[in-house]
This record gives structure tokens, sequence and C-alpha cells, in this order.
């Protein structure tokens, strides 16, 4: 019975993040010259991400256990997760006009969880599909050059951890933008939290002991494109592996209580 | 009081309005420097990256640390308020006034940098301090000054480069779309996030064909030492050509744009 | 069968004073001043299941905060709201399909699309299916008269047409109670009329229980027998709309403009002189005997211009506030 409810359930948002694709798509298709400049502005960013692997190329050494075709795999996975983050990420950047001028009360009203209305209805198809595409075609390209095996294990893992990866990145980068509901300006920590995020250009093995601790625990940005990499390399050790999946229900919780308190804040403190 | 003198304190006092903006941008920029400060870190420790590069292990450490901050410095803005006043008739309110708007743009830019220019050269005095203790650079009062005038001379290249690319709004109004990614990949070309010539000889070359390593590769290897007198002069004379050349592209581009504005009707 | 019973509801909130300039911010990092504002003070009614009651008040009087705290939108600070067995602020679903809210100053349409891809979505975050969906569409657009605008983008439609739209879109999973706050806000006065004549026939078809808030009095004339007004919080007047009009005294508002400078003396026969600007002048006359006056005034005076208005709600409330006290 309960089972059945939650597929039930499962099944209807399914449905509507599918609507939510299909309309913003329909959104963004009416301003033809913003959807190509989005991709275009992505592809120049993309230079900056590749002038890192060039150099590494150049320079013909391994950093660590990782030839230059494994961090050709890397920064793949750093693109991909890139273009899955700015997928939803216009829905974190309006949050804050969306509290400031009471847009929330109109989706507070509806039988849906209010955080998946409002964190993800907005999808910006344009940088998504840029970063996706560039980002599959060197983890292919990367994988296929380092020899990698391509198996049932390897490929299914990965893909769990991607899925795994890209759970944590919303909840991690969701909290800070959270805190629209207690102060005004929120562009500071945003900015400071996107800042953070590129520091996945290169994998974590680069960065001294203490920083790549903090990354991996604290701050887990590293777990995000390094693990799933690490993983196919069998590099992964089983403890990592179990911080891989535990990393994202714990932050998950933490952005959901975050939220919870955030929008009980909404309700008692505005008029 | 001298018009031109006037836009360029409103264009500081614009600037310090902002500058809690400019230094949030300033944070990402000491977050790409320690992401790049790690990368040589391991390459330079770990092989011998200085064959291929062609920068010993100090030079390219100031590089990392000066490269950055001149691009910020050179970086420009004001092509969206160009491309907006040509969209929207904007520009009627400076062609009926005794003022000439490459000037006035100009000098606007400047003053908006001279709060930046300020703080910048205080960190990189700090930076360039440091790379003089601990990384043995060596450093002359001469380089110094000749730093400081590539640099103001690669603020006024990129400024007619930007402005010329700004002008493409008479024949483009949407063209404002590209900037972002036109002002990335000049970043990217001008050395401003690695040296340009660690790709190699050909490359390098190339690059001292085009404008662009002149804005910021050029001013920041002055200080790292790698170029001998002739060398310098020979930059400086391409840094002045390139800023004339481009000043009169900009006036022909005016011209011809402004006969096609008064024909829209603007 | 009473529907909605609201006891005793308070809603405060706090916020921070805040001294100009730079010094006033270095102030407010060490200490801030919290003061407390009490949007809505004591409020009680109830409604019955199929009534359409009218909240009417001035601006900042506490409409927008009582229907927000009735819709589950906001927490109150003290007292109880009980709709057909739920308190709205626990936010269940099943008490969320029973109701919608339109709010004339926010919109919950896709701006690049046509409205009706924003009402599909409706249909699917409210679990309708898919024939009723059908049904309900086309009836309430034959009804609102928006057939040939459905596949229009929604930033193309006129002030009037999106209203129309809201509506629609927020009747998609047929609500048992509707909360209107000021949806005739901005119209023109062709639109203000259409909408209520929709409300009116909708209510009288499906019994749906609306609220509605508006500081046009046509609006609450049109649509409400009951009204409940409220003003600087607090509850002054709950009863049948009639009696209000009587309270007010019946009076009409004559604005005359003369082609030369008024004289008073000569206009205070005709009625109590509010007001002299130069050559217009506004009179207070009782209702029954308007046409008299009027007809007088057109005969003896020279006129340029003449208006009828009512008196203004603002006054009006104004005036049952004084009584309240009084008695």
């Amino acid at each position: 019975m309960r089972v059945n409810h939650f597929l039930k359930e499962m099944k209807r948002y399914l449905r509507l993040f599918g609507v939510f694709a299909k309309f913003s798509l329909m959104s963004q298709l009416e301003y033809r010259a913003n959807f190509v400049a989005g991709v275009a502005v992505e592809l120049g960013w993309m230079l900056i991400k590749l002038i890192y692997v060039a150099v590494v190329y150049r320079a013909g050494v391994n950093i660590g256990i990782l030839t230059p075709d494994h961090i050709m795999l890397f920064v793949g996975i750093y693109v991909m997760m890139t273009g899955f983050y700015m997928f939803y990420y216009p829905n974190f950047v309006s949050l804050s006009s969306l509290v400031r001028e009471g847009g929330l009360d109109l989706h507070i009203v509806k039988p849906v969880s209010l955080q998946f209305l409002v964190t993800l209805r907005q999808l910006d198809f344009g940088m998504f599909l840029a970063d996706f595409v560039a980002g599959v075609i060197m983890i292919v390209l990367g994988w296929q050059r380092a020899g990698l095996p391509v198996n049932f294990v390897s490929v299914v893992g990965f893909i769990f951890l991607i899925i795994c990866a890209n759970l944590l990145t919303y909840s991690m980068f969701l909290i800070p933008h959270l805190l629209c509901f207690w102060i005004v300006s929120t562009k500071g920590v945003a900015d400071l939290t996107a800042a953070l995020w590129d520091f996945n250009n290169m994998p974590q093995l680069i960065y001294g002991k203490w920083m790549q601790r903090i990354g991996t625990f604290i701050l887990p940005v590293f777990v995000i494109t390094n693990f799933p990499g690490l993983f196919v390399m069998g590099e992964l050790s089983a403890g990592m592996m179990v911080w891989a999946v535990a990393a994202p229900v714990l932050f998950f919780f933490i952005a959901r209580a975050v939220w919870k308190c955030a929008v009980r804040n909404y309700s008692s403190a505005s008029s | 009081m001298n018009p031109y003198r006037c836009v360029f304190q409103m264009g500081m006092e614009k600037s310090l309005e902002y500058r809690a903006n400019f230094f949030l941008s300033l944070l990402s920029t000491v977050f790409q420097i320690i992401m790049q400060v790690f990368l040589w870190n391991y390459l330079y420790g770990n092989s011998d990256a200085g064959a291929v590069t062609g920068y010993t292990y100090s030079q390219i450490m100031v590089y990392t640390l000066l490269a950055a901050m001149v691009s910020k410095l050179v970086s420009t803005g004001f092509e969206y308020e160009v491309n907006e006043d040509i969209k929207n008739g904007g520009l009627n309110k400076y062609l009926v006034r005794p003022v000439h708007y490459m000037s006035y743009r100009y000098f606007s830019f400047l003053g908006e940098k001279i709060p930046q220019l300020m703080l910048l050269l205080l960190i990189a005095a700090a930076l360039v301090t440091f790379s003089v203790l601990r990384l043995g650079l060596v450093l002359s009062i001469g380089r110094i000054l000749v730093f400081l005038a590539a640099l103001v001379l690669g603020i006024t290249l990129n400024f007619f480069l930007f402005y010329c690319v700004a002008l493409i709004s008479f024949w483009l109004t949407d063209v404002n779309l590209m900037f972002g990614t036109v002002s990335v990949v000049i970043v990217v070309i001008s050395g401003g996030i690695f040296p340009m010539d660690i790709f190699g000889e050909k490359f390098a070359f190339v690059m001292g064909l085009l404008p662009f390593g002149y804005t910021t590769q050029f001013p920041s290897n002055i200080i790292n030492g790698r170029f001998d007198t002739v060398q310098i002069a020979t930059g400086l004379l391409c840094q002045l050509f390139w800023i004339v050349l481009l000043f009169f592209a900009g006036k022909v581009m005016w011209k011809r744009g402004l006969h096609r504005f008064a024909a829209v009707g603007g | 069968m009473e529907i909605i019973k609201v006891e005793h509801l308070k809603k405060e909130f706090t916020y921070y004073k805040k001294a100009g300039g730079l010094k006033g911010s270095f102030q407010n990092l060490f200490h801030r001043e919290a003061l407390v504002k009490e949007a809505v003070k004591d409020v009680s009614f109830s409604v019955e299941k199929g009534e359409i009651i009218g909240l009417l008040g001035p601006n900042g009087a506490g409409k927008t905060t009582t229907l927000k705290m009735l819709s589950g939108i906001l927490y109150p600070t003290a007292g109880n709201v009980d709709i057909d067995g739920f308190v709205p602020w626990e936010r269940k679903n099943e008490f969320k399909r029973r109701f919608s809210i339109v709010m004339g100053q926010k919109n919950q349409l896709w701006w690049d699309l046509p409205a009706c891809d924003s009402f599909y979505l409706n249909k699917c975050i409210y679990d309708v299916d898919d024939m009723e969906y059908k049904k309900t569409v086309e009836e309430l657009a034959e009804l609102l008269d928006v057939k040939d605008l459905m596949n229009v983008q929604v930033r193309r439609l006129s002030l009037g047409e999106r209203m129309k739209m809201e509506i629609l879109a927020a009747l998609i999973h047929k609500p048992e109670i509707l909360f209107l706050d000021e949806p005739t806000i901005g119209l023109d006065i062709i639109s203000q009329q259409k909408i209520r004549d929709f409300l009116h026939f909708y209510n009288e078809q499906k019994k749906t229980t609306i609220i509605l808030t508006s500081h046009y009095m046509r609006d609450i004339e049109a649509l409400c027998s009951r009204a409940v007004i409220i003003n600087q919080g607090q509850l002054v007047y709950d009863g049948q709309l009639e009696d209000i009009n009587h309270l007010m005294g019946d009076k009409k508002l004559l604005t005359i403009k003369c082609n030369a400078n008024a004289d008073p003396e000569l206009l205070s026969a005709y009625g109590k002189v509010r007001e002299i600007k130069g050559s217009e002048v506004v009179l207070e006359v009782s209702k029954g005997k308007l046409k008299e006056t009027a007809s007088g005034i057109l005969a003896n005076l020279p006129v340029e211009d003449f208006n009828v208005t009512e008196v203004p709600l603002e006054e009006s409330i104004a005036l049952i506030f004084q009584k309240e006290v009084a008695s």
C-alpha cells in the first residue's frame, strides 16, 4: 500500500519534471538569440577549462596516478557536472526575488512539494546542452585513451556515482542560496560558492593534503567530480565508496532542514 | 571644468560605488590563482616542466600571481553601455553635446580604472615583494617603470579593442549577447589564464602578430625579466602600433555606423 | 453550514528600524531596534458554504494578510481558523486541493507560453482527470470569453485578459473555496464588469464559497450580500451590505464645474459644500434627492461639467469606525 503510494507520487513528480522541462525549452526557444548566446558563453568558459587540460598535456607529466588522459576524463566529468548544475541553477538565482517580491505565495498553496516546485521549475537547456555534450565527449575520449575497462560494473557504477554527485551538488549549493530568506543580498555568498565549484577544474590530487581533506569531508566539492573518475580507475576505496553515497544523503537532509526552517521563517516573519 | 575631467571623476565614483562587486570578482581570481599555484607546483616538482614551457619555476609563479591582476585591470565593461546607447537611441544625447563619444568613453573608463589600479597595484606590490624575497625575482626601478608604462598602454589598447567590438552594435544590435563569450576568449588568448607562449614557438609567433597578448602577457612578462631592452622596445612599439590602428579603425567604424544610425533614425 | 470559521485571528511581525545614511548602517550592524507591527489584531467571522462575502478595508488594513492566513501562506501569531475541518497552515495537500487563491498583483501563468500550457501544468499539479480537465477548460473559456486567446502567449495578453486566465487557471481543479485578492485591480471598467459577472454566475452554478477583497465598492456591491470590513487590523463591521449603505447615510457626491467662479452661498442651497477649487465644486447630496437636485443645478447654474460619485470607501469606513467607538 505504502509502496504503491510512493510509486504513484514518484510518477507524478517525474511527470511534472517532464512538463517543466518541456515548458522551459519552449520558453527559451521564444528567445532564440538568447538561447544561442547562452550556449556561446558556456563554450567560452569551456575554453578556460580546456586550457588547463592543454597545459597538462603539454607538460606531459602524470599527476600521481593520473596520466593526462585520466585528467581529461576528470575534467570531462567536471564539465558534465557543470552542465547538470547549470540546468537548474536559474532557480537558485531567482529564489531571492521570489522571496522578496512574494512570488512564493502562489507556490505555497499548490499541493506538491514547495522545494521541488521552486528549485526545479525553470531549466536552462542552452547551458546544459553545451556542457553536457562537451563533457560526454571528453569523458569518452579520456576513458578510451586511458584504456579504462568498459564493462557492466564500471559503467553502471560510474552512472550511479554521477547520480549521487548530482544530488550532492544540488543539496550543497542550494544551502547558501537559502540565506536569502534572512538577508537581502545573497550575491556575495553565491559568488563565493561558485568560485569553490571551480576548484574542481583540476583533480584533487594536485592540492595539498589538508585541502583535500576539507574538500572531501567538510565541503565535499571534490567528491562530486573526483569520485566517479577514481571509481572507474579502481582507485576508490570501500570507505570512500560509502562516503560517496552517504555525503549526498547527509547534505540532502541538511538542505531539507534548512529549507523547512527558511519557509517557516517566511511564513511567520512576513505579512 | 573640462568635460572629460568631469567624466573621468564620474567613472571613478561609479567604480567606488560598485566596489563590493569588484572585491567579489577579485576573490574568484584568488581562487583561480591558488589552483594554478598548486598545478605548477606539482608539475615543476615532478618533472622538467621548465624545459617544456620555457619558463623557470620562479618566472611561472610570478606570471601566475601577476597576470590575473593585470587581466583584471585591463578588463572593460563599457561595451554593454555602448550597445545600449546605440540600441535604444541613448546616443542622441551625446551627439547634441559638444563632446566626442570615444573620448567620453575613454575618460569614463580610465576613471573607473583608477581606484582599481590603486588597490591592485598595492596587491601586486605585495606579490612582487614576495616574489623578490621568496622566488628570487630580480627587479630594478627601471623595469618597474617600464612595466607601468606598458600597463597603461595595455589598458588603452584593450579599451580600443573593445570599443571596436562594441561599435559592431551599429550593424548587429544583439551583438551584446556575444560580449560575454568574446571577453572570455580574449582573456584566454591575451594570456590572462596561462602565458600563451608555453604552447610552443609557432603558437607564440602567431600570438605576437595579434594585438591580444600586448594587453596582458606583455606587461606581465616585463616584470618577469624575460625581455631584453630591444624586445621591450619592440613590444612597446607594437602596443603603440595596435593602439593607433584600432584608434583609426574605431574612427572609421564610428563614422560609418553613425551614418547608418542616422539613416535608421536611431 | 459553516465552511470557514475564523476566531480571534492575530498576526504580528517584527521589522527593524534603520536610521538613514552610512552612520545608520553601521549602527544597524551592532544594535537593531525591533519594532512590532500588528497587521491583524483580532478578527473573527464565519462564512457559510456557497456564500460570497466581501472583505473590505483601506490599503494596509490587513485584508491580504488575513487572506494569506486563510490560505496557509502565513502562520498567525494567535487565533484559530477552521476551513472544512482543516487548519490552513498545516498545509495538508488534501486541504490545498480544496481551495484556490488568485492575487491581482501576482501571476502564476508562464509568461512566455500560451495560457493553455499553464492550465495543463495545473492539471498535472492537482491530478485532474483528462476528460474532466478538458470539459472544465472548455466550459470556463466559454464563460470568460477567452476561447480565441488560448493559444496566445501570456505576455501578449492585455491585463484584463490575463486576469481572466489567472482565474481560469485557479479553477481547473474545481475548488470548493475561492479566495480573490483584488482581482479587478488596475482593470478597465468593462473588464471589471465581465469578471464580476463571471464570478456571480460561477458562484450561483457551482456553489463555490468565495471570499473577495477589493477596494472598489462596485465589486462588492455587485457580488456580495455580506461584507466584513476591517480597518487597521480590526474588524469594524460584519453584516449585510444594504445596511452599510444605510449606515453611510445614503450620500452621493456631485462634482460641478462652472464656467465662472462658483458662489458657495448659492450652491449651499442644494447641499453641503465640501470643497471649492476655483470653478470646481464638490457637493454632498442625499441619494433620494439626487435627481431633483441635479436638475435644479443644471437649470439654474452655468454648469460646464457634471459628475456623480460615491462617497469614498475610506471615508465611509472611518464613519463606521467612529460610530463603533461612539456606541
